[in-house]
C-alpha cells in the first residue's frame, strides 16, 4: 500500500452517471402517471406515492441523523480508558 | 438412513486443524473437504429423521430434520465454504491454526443448533456458538478486541444460562425437553424468548453485536456474519412463529439501525447496524407467521448470509490491504481496487433489493404477507427502513470504501482466494435472484398458501421507483452539501449503559459505601478510644481509682459517715 495525495477532484464520468440516473428517476416517476398498478394499501392509491415516499423517507432519515449525531457522537476516544 | 449428525462432520475435521500446522496446503485442502462432505452427508439426511435416546428420564434429540432445519443446513454449509475459502490465505502472523479451528467448532456448533430436536442439546450448541466463535475477535490480539470479546462472550453466556433456565421451568412443568413451537406465556417461555432475542440482537440486547463483529479479524467477521444470528432467526421460527410482538421488535429492530448506520464513520460497524436492520425483516416476518411470511423470513435470512457476507467481504478486503475501514480514511479505491469494487457493489444492489438480486426475491415475500394480513401500519414502516437500506448499504458502503474523494490510498486487490470467496457469493446473489426456484423450492411451507411471484409488474416497478428515489435523495443531500459528513468520532449506543453508566454507578456506589463505611468505623473507633482514655484515666497508674490510700484518711471518712447517720438520727 502507497499513500498519494488526496485528489478530490471528482472523476469526468461521475456527472455523466448523475445525469443518466435523474433521466431514469424520470422515467419511472412518468410511468406511475400512465400505468395502472396493482393496489393493496391505502398508501398505495395515491400517484407517485412510491417515489415521493422513497425521497421524503430518505430526506427524514438523513435529517434526523443529524439531530441525533448532536446527541450521540462522542470524540473517537471516548471508551479507551475502560 | 446412512448419514451421521451434520455438526460431528465439522467437529471431527476441526480436531485435525491443529495437526496441520505447517502444511499450509495441506490444511487448505482439508478445511475445504469440511463443508463439502458436509454438505454431500446433509443432502442424504431424509425430511422427517429423527435421531433420540434416553437420558435421565427424558428424551433428547441430537438430530431433528425437517423442512425448516435442512435449509439452515443447507445454508450454513454454503456459507462454512464461502468464509472458509476467504480465510485460507491466513498466514503465521495471523493465528491461522486458531481461526480455522475456532471457525469450523463454530460452524459446526451452528449445524447442531438447527438440528437440535430438544432444550439440552440446543443449549450445549448455543454455548458452543459463543465459546468457539470469541476466539476469532481474540485473534485480532488488540486490547480493544480482547475487552470487546469479554463483553460479547459474558452476554452471550448469560443468554445461554437464561435459556438453560427457561427450559428447566419448561421441563418441569410439561415434563418434556422438546423444542417446538409455544405459546409466548409463563415464565419459561419468556425466558427462552429472552434468550432467543439476545442472539438475535432485539433492540437494547444488540450492543454485543455493534461492538464486537467490528473488532474481528477480517476473517472471522465472515464467520460471524454468517451464524451466530441466523441461529437465533432459526429458533424464532421453530418456537415463536405468528407471535404477534415478534411483529414490532422486527419493525424497530429495522428502523432504528438505520440512523445510526447514516453517522457511523467505521464501515463495518455500519455493516453491523444494516444486520440488525435485515434481521429486523425476518423477525417481523416470523411474527406475522403465515407459511408466506415464515418462508419470507428464512428466505432471507438465506440471503442475507450471502449479500451481507458479501459486502464484510468486500470490507475484510479493504481492512486487510489498507488495515483502515472507516469512511474519513478510505475513498478512492476503485482505481485499485475494481474487482473488488464491482463485487461491493453486486453485494449492495443484492441488499438493495434491486430486480435480478436476492433480495428482492426475500424481502418482498415478507412485505405481502404484512399486507396480506392486513398490518396496515407496519408495512409503511417496514417501506421506509427498506429505503433506508439503500442509504447505508446500498450507498454508503461501497460510495465511502471505493469512490467519494480520494484518500490517496494506492493498494492492490486482495489475495485471490478473498476475490474467489467474494466471486462465490457474489453469483450466488445473482443465481437466487434471477432463478428464484433455487430458494423457493427449499423453503420450509410449500403449497398455495405460499405460493409466490416476485416478478410481477407492480413489484418491479414500485421496487425500482422507491429504489431511484431513496438514491436521488441521497445524491440530492450530497450535492446541497447537507449529507453528514464522515467523522472519526464513537456514537453512544446501548451499551453505553455498562460500558459508561454501570461503571459510573459502581464507582458512585462504591464511593458512596466506602464513605459510609468509613465514617462509621470512625465513630465506633473514636467511642473505644475515648472508652479506654476514660478507663486509663480512671484505672492508670495515675489515675484516681489506682491511688493508695493511707489508714488516717479511712478512719477520717469512717467517722464522717458515722456523724453523717447521728446527724439523720436526730429527724
Amino acid at each position: 500500500m502507497s499513500e498519494h495525495k488526496p485528489n478530490s477532484v471528482p472523476p469526468p464520468w461521475a456527472g455523466r452517471i448523475l445525469v443518466i440516473f435523474f433521466a431514469l428517476c424520470a422515467i419511472v416517476l412518468g410511468w406511475d402517471l400512465f400505468v395502472d398498478r396493482e393496489v393493496h394499501h391505502p398508501l398505495e392509491e395515491w400517484p407517485i406515492m412510491y417515489p415521493v415516499f422513497g425521497f421524503v423517507g430518505i430526506s427524514l432519515l438523513i435529517l434526523i441523523s443529524k439531530v441525533l449525531r448532536r446527541l450521540v457522537m462522542r470524540r473517537e476516544d471516548y471508551y479507551e480508558d475502560e | 438412513m446412512s448419514s451421521v449428525p451434520p455438526f460431528l462432520i465439522f467437529l471431527a475435521g476441526a480436531l485435525v486443524v491443529p495437526f496441520l500446522r505447517g502444511m499450509p496446503v495441506v490444511r487448505a485442502a482439508w478445511l475445504l473437504m469440511i463443508p463439502i462432505v458436509g454438505a454431500l452427508n446433509v443432502m442424504g439426511i431424509q425430511e422427517g429423521y429423527q435421531l433420540q435416546f434416553e437420558f435421565l428420564g427424558y428424551t433428547l434429540t441430537p438430530v431433528r430434520a425437517d423442512r425448516l432445519s435442512l435449509l439452515f443446513g443447507y445454508l450454513f454449509h454454503l456459507g462454512a465454504f464461502i468464509s472458509i475459502v476467504y480465510s485460507l490465505h491466513l498466514k503465521d502472523g495471523d493465528r491461522p491454526t486458531l481461526q480455522h479451528t475456532s471457525a469450523v467448532v463454530y460452524a459446526g456448533s451452528a449445524l447442531g443448533a438447527v438440528f437440535a430436536g430438544d432444550f439440552i442439546t440446543l443449549f450445549v450448541f448455543w454455548e458452543l456458538l459463543a465459546v468457539s466463535s470469541v476466539f476469532l475477535i481474540w485473534a485480532r490480539r488488540s486490547p480493544r478486541a480482547v475487552r470487546s470479546g469479554l463483553r460479547y462472550l459474558l452476554v452471550h453466556v448469560v443468554s445461554g444460562v437464561t435459556l438453560l433456565a427457561g427450559a428447566m421451568v419448561h421441563a418441569h412443568q410439561t415434563g418434556s425437553l422438546e423444542f417446538g413451537l409455544m405459546e409466548l406465556e409463563g415464565l419459561a417461555a419468556w425466558l427462552i424468548f429472552l434468550a432467543f432475542g439476545v442472539k438475535a440482537a432485539f433492540p437494547l440486547l444488540h450492543s454485543w453485536l455493534i461492538d464486537a463483529y467490528p473488532e474481528a479479524t477480517p476473517t472471522g467477521t465472515v464467520f460471524l456474519c454468517a451464524f451466530t444470528t441466523k441461529v437465533a432467526v432459526y429458533a424464532l421460527a421453530r418456537g415463536f412463529a405468528g407471535t404477534d410482538i415478534l411483529i414490532y421488535v422486527g419493525a424497530v429492530m429495522a428502523c432504528f439501525p438505520i440512523f445510526y448506520a447514516v453517522i457511523e464513520n467505521d464501515l463495518r460497524r455500519t455493516l453491523g447496524y444494516s444486520m440488525i436492520n435485515q434481521i429486523g425483516f425476518m423477525v417481523c416476518g416470523i411474527g406475522v407467521g403465515t407459511h408466506l411470511a415464515i418462508n419470507g423470513a428464512v428466505s432471507h435470512a438465506f440471503n442475507d448470509v450471502l449479500f451481507k457476507g458479501l459486502l464484510f467481504m468486500a470490507m475484510g478486503a479493504v481492512m486487510h490491504m489498507t488495515g483502515k475501514t472507516k469512511a474519513s480514511e478510505l475513498g478512492g479505491l476503485y482505481k485499485t481496487m475494481p474487482k473488488t469494487a464491482i463485487l461491493c457493489i453486486v453485494g449492495a444492489l443484492s441488499i438493495s433489493a434491486v430486480p435480478l438480486f436476492n433480495a428482492f426475491v426475500s424481502k418482498s415475500m415478507i412485505m405481502s404477507a404484512l399486507l396480506y394480513e392486513h398490518h396496515y401500519w407496519i408495512w409503511p414502516v417496514m417501506l421506509f427502513a427498506s429505503a433506508g437500506v439503500v442509504e447505508h448499504a446500498g450507498i454508503k458502503i461501497p460510495y465511502f470504501a471505493f469512490f467519494a474523494h480520494d484518500s490517496g490510498i494506492r493498494t492492490r486487490e486482495p489475495p485471490g482466494n478473498m476475490l474467489v470467496a467474494m466471486g462465490i457469493a457474489a453469483a450466488a446473489c445473482l443465481a437466487i435472484g434471477i432463478w428464484p426456484d433455487l430458494l423457493y423450492g427449499i423453503l420450509p411451507h410449500g403449497g398455495e398458501a405460499a405460493e409466490y411471484e416476485p416478478y410481477t409488474y407492480t413489484h418491479i416497478l414500485t421496487q425500482i421507483q422507491l429504489l431511484c428515489f431513496a438514491i436521488g435523495a441521497v445524491a440530492a443531500f450530497h450535492l446541497w452539501k447537507i449529507y453528514p459528513a464522515e467523522i472519526p468520532s464513537v456514537n453512544l449506543d446501548a451499551d453505553w449503559v455498562y460500558r459508561r453508566a454501570a461503571v459510573k454507578v459502581t464507582r458512585w456506589t462504591g464511593a458512596v459505601v466506602s464513605g459510609v463505611d468509613r465514617a462509621f468505623r470512625g465513630t465506633v473507633l473514636k467511642t473505644v478510644d475515648r472508652t479506654l482514655r476514660g478507663a486509663f484515666r480512671a484505672h492508670g497508674p495515675k489515675g484516681i481509682l489506682a491511688r493508695t490510700w493511707p489508714a488516717g484518711s479511712m478512719v477520717l471518712w469512717v467517722s464522717i459517715l458515722l456523724a453523717a447517720f447521728l446527724f439523720l438520727q436526730f429527724f
